[in-house]
């Protein structure tokens, strides 16, 4: 019920933020806010009273764990978007957050509870929790780049649009990256103890998120391109993240 | 006899400083480390694809191999030439990290290099003189305003954003390099150094580091320390605190022994190692031992195979759980019946008790009981004993080297946080007197630092004051 909730204020948000922008009303923009801030509260409403009434929280429990990412993305996407004030009609980072609530909702395998006594450690939850922050700076950088895309080749048809809005977004990504790069490589330190006994694979994923997301970051320094290649990585750093996360685990034969 | 008259061109220093210079150059160019960096991830990525052949079969790996799906078979022969199975210890692994090391020395000497111009005492006010040669142009207007206005507006604009300045040429043609924070330059040279040391750390743990692998324990239960040494830990007791404490929260009394004499004891659990003379002694968990014991309805003790039916029967069995199995059977010769116990992991364990009867395969196993401690079960008209009792998985291993991986990425991981939270800020304003009497300004900065979060209002500033110049 908090999901549903969750994403019909989100889908409001969205909505109010597309108008205001293509009607260059403030107000709205304020309102999208305001329902954007609706839908975190129920969204973490929900995961709070399933983790208090059915399954405690667990990392291979995959409907809470997509929950819990959306959470980040949404946290990380609306103080950057405080911060820098993008003036963008649709956000892409928006549309993968609906693309994974959906996913949990109805894709994901069934939850469960957790296989080991390793969850209840601090240093566990610790990393986890740095991991499901960096993977969602990683989806927030990798929408923005994406976002940054869309509305270059809007503002071509539509020349109203300021092109601070891109450099927003684009700002945006790489505030996004260099968070991910700390996230996950907190996470990284706290289970690289863990690592050398625990075979968990999906911290090779998220080995594998930290490099890209580095490459990215190098990309910036490229003297030719270098904008480019960071789109494209920024954008597979995202991917291998969410694989890490979720989908990872069941690949291994 | 010189080179020439022998037909042979020794090398001159100069084209061995040449070579170098080129080696140099290349391992400093960021394509190097991006293209470094995106081989390590596919290899990671690869790892987590292809099973890697676990240490405790390392002596016979086709044997291992031969249980792996069929699409491993099929393909093993190019997957086994490439080292596929056994990533981390290839050759080519490790010549990649060795690169990469290499690059990060060398980018970290770059790095190093900058941050000295900038903190040093002969400052540096020039971009040139590095493989950043040129700068990005973060921005380029020019404007109707007089040089001299314009002049004032970056001095004031420059001033409010707390800028340290120094002016390299004087109006019409005003050269200068303004900076802050330029101390945080040395935020990358010391994230690359400790990268580097987090590398040579892994190497260090990988090369020369040993583990036990999973040692399930009972009490009183010893293992030897290394080949041929006299050193061994030995497990005293594993217990929970309290009798109604969880499974997790229980803890092992190890004691260190060299020869029969104590030399030391250590309490441990999970996420509270011991160490001893670089050897460390971790808890992974515990797993459940169940004893059994039975009464048929005439009174007479049943007897339980265990292992197999071509298993000797007994009257007392007992079932310990080994790691990655989470189902044990026991079978009932006399009365056709078997026993499953499914374990469950989760915070506190949980083992289940199934019966089913082996001649009747469709039917489904029939839930008895959960068991949590002795107990004694009913199941049809037997009489069932049961004693429960867990066992610590404990690992004994030597990380050499781990110490110095992890301080390494703590500090690289600080280092990069202090320069995303607190970064340098660098740049170059020539400001250029027009002969129609507008002034054009164009702003520089170092590479990876165009689009910037600091640089964004700086340069919104720049393009109001240009449109209000207009």
């Amino acid at each position: 019920m908090g999901t549903l909730v969750a994403v019909l204020l989100l889908i409001i948000a969205m909505a109010l933020r597309g108008l205001a922008v293509a009607l260059k009303r403030e107000g709205g923009l304020w309102l999208a806010a305001v329902a954007r801030l609706g839908a975190w509260i129920a969204l973490a409403s929900s995961i709070w009273w399933t983790t208090a009434a059915s399954a405690p929280w667990s990392t291979f429990h995959f409907p809470l764990l997509i929950q819990s990412l959306v959470l980040a993305i949404w946290a990380i996407d609306g103080v950057l978007s405080w911060r820098f004030r993008p003036v963008v009609i649709v956000s892409v980072a928006d549309l993968i957050s609906l693309a994974l609530i959906a996913v949990g909702a109805f894709g994901a395998p069934p939850g469960r509870v957790s296989s080991s006594c390793l969850q209840s450690l601090p240093l566990w939850v610790g990393q986890w929790l740095l991991f499901i922050i960096g993977s969602g700076a990683a989806i927030v950088a990798g929408g923005n780049v994406l976002t940054s895309t869309v509305d270059a080749a809007l503002a071509g048809r539509l020349r109203q649009l300021p092109r601070s809005s891109r450099t927003a977004s684009s700002v945006m990504a790489r505030e996004a990256n260099q968070l991910t790069l700390v996230a996950l490589g907190g996470g990284l330190i706290l289970g690289l103890g863990w690592a050398w006994y625990q075979g968990d694979p999906r911290l090779l994923w998220m080995t594998s998120a930290w490099l890209l997301a580095a490459m990215a970051f190098t990309a910036l320094s490229l003297p030719r391109g270098g904008e480019r290649w960071f789109t494209w990585l920024t954008v597979v750093a995202a991917a291998v993240a969410l694989s890490g996360l979720w989908a990872a685990p069941g690949l291994h034969p | 006899m010189n080179g020439q008259m022998s037909g042979e061109t020794p090398a001159s220093p100069n084209v061995r400083f040449d070579l170098v210079s080129r080696v140099w150059r290349a391992l400093v160019a960021p394509h190097t480390l991006i293209g470094l960096m995106g081989v390590l991830a596919l290899i990671l990525g690869l790892s987590a694809l292809i099973p890697q052949i676990p240490p405790q079969t390392m002596d016979d790996p086709r044997k291992w191999l031969a249980a792996q799906p069929d699409i491993l078979n099929q393909t093993s022969g190019l997957v086994r030439a490439l080292g596929l199975f056994r990533i981390y210890h290839s050759l080519w692994f490790h010549l990649i990290l060795a690169l990469i090391g290499l690059t990060l020395f060398v980018q970290g000497i770059e790095a190093a290099e900058l941050a000295w111009r900038f903190t040093g005492r002969t400052q540096s006010n020039s971009p040139t003189g590095f493989w950043w040669e040129k700068p990005r142009s973060a921005l380029r207007f020019s404007s109707a305003l007089g040089c001299d206005e314009v002049v004032g507006k970056l001095y004031g604009l420059l001033s409010q954003y707390g800028y340290r300045w120094t002016q390299r040429a004087a109006p019409p043609a005003l050269d200068l390099l303004a900076t802050r924070r330029r101390h945080m330059l040395w935020t990358r040279p010391v994230a690359h150094g400790a990268l580097l040391l987090t590398l040579i750390g892994l190497f260090i743990t990988e090369t020369w580091g040993w583990h036990s692998g999973e040692w399930l324990a009972a009490p009183g239960d010893r293992l030897t320390i290394g080949h041929g040494t006299p050193y061994s830990v030995q497990l005293d007791t594993f217990a929970r605190p309290t009798a109604t404490a969880p499974w997790c929260d229980s803890q092992s009394i190890i004691s260190w022994r060299e020869g029969e004499t104590v030399t030391g004891q250590s309490t441990i659990g999970m996420g509270q190692p011991a160490t001893w003379r670089g050897i460390t002694v971790r808890q992974l968990g515990q797993l459940p031992v169940v004893r059994l014991r039975g009464l048929d309805p005439t009174g007479n003790p049943l007897a339980f195979q265990v292992g197999g039916t071509d298993q000797a029967a007994d009257h007392e069995a007992e079932i310990a759980f080994s790691l990655n199995e989470n189902q044990q059977v026991a079978y009932l010769p006399s009365d056709n019946l078997l026993l499953s116990f499914v374990y469950s992991p989760d915070p506190g364990g949980r083992l289940a008790l199934y019966v089913s009867h082996p001649d009747q395969p469709d039917s489904q196993p029939r839930f008895v009981t959960v068991l949590q401690q002795d107990s004694r079960v009913a199941v049809d008209d037997l009489q069932l004993e049961v004693g429960m009792s867990y066992r610590p998985v404990l690992r004994v291993d030597s990380l050499p080297g781990m110490e110095l991986a992890i301080g390494g990425a703590i500090v690289a991981v600080l280092a990069l946080a202090l320069g995303w939270i607190a970064p340098a800020q660098i740049l170059w304003s020539s400001v250029v007197a027009n002969p129609d009497g507008s002034t054009t300004v164009q702003i520089f900065t170092l590479p990876g630092a165009s689009g910037s979060r600091w640089l964004l209002p700086i340069t919104r500033q720049f393009q109001e004051a240009q449109v209000q110049g207009e």
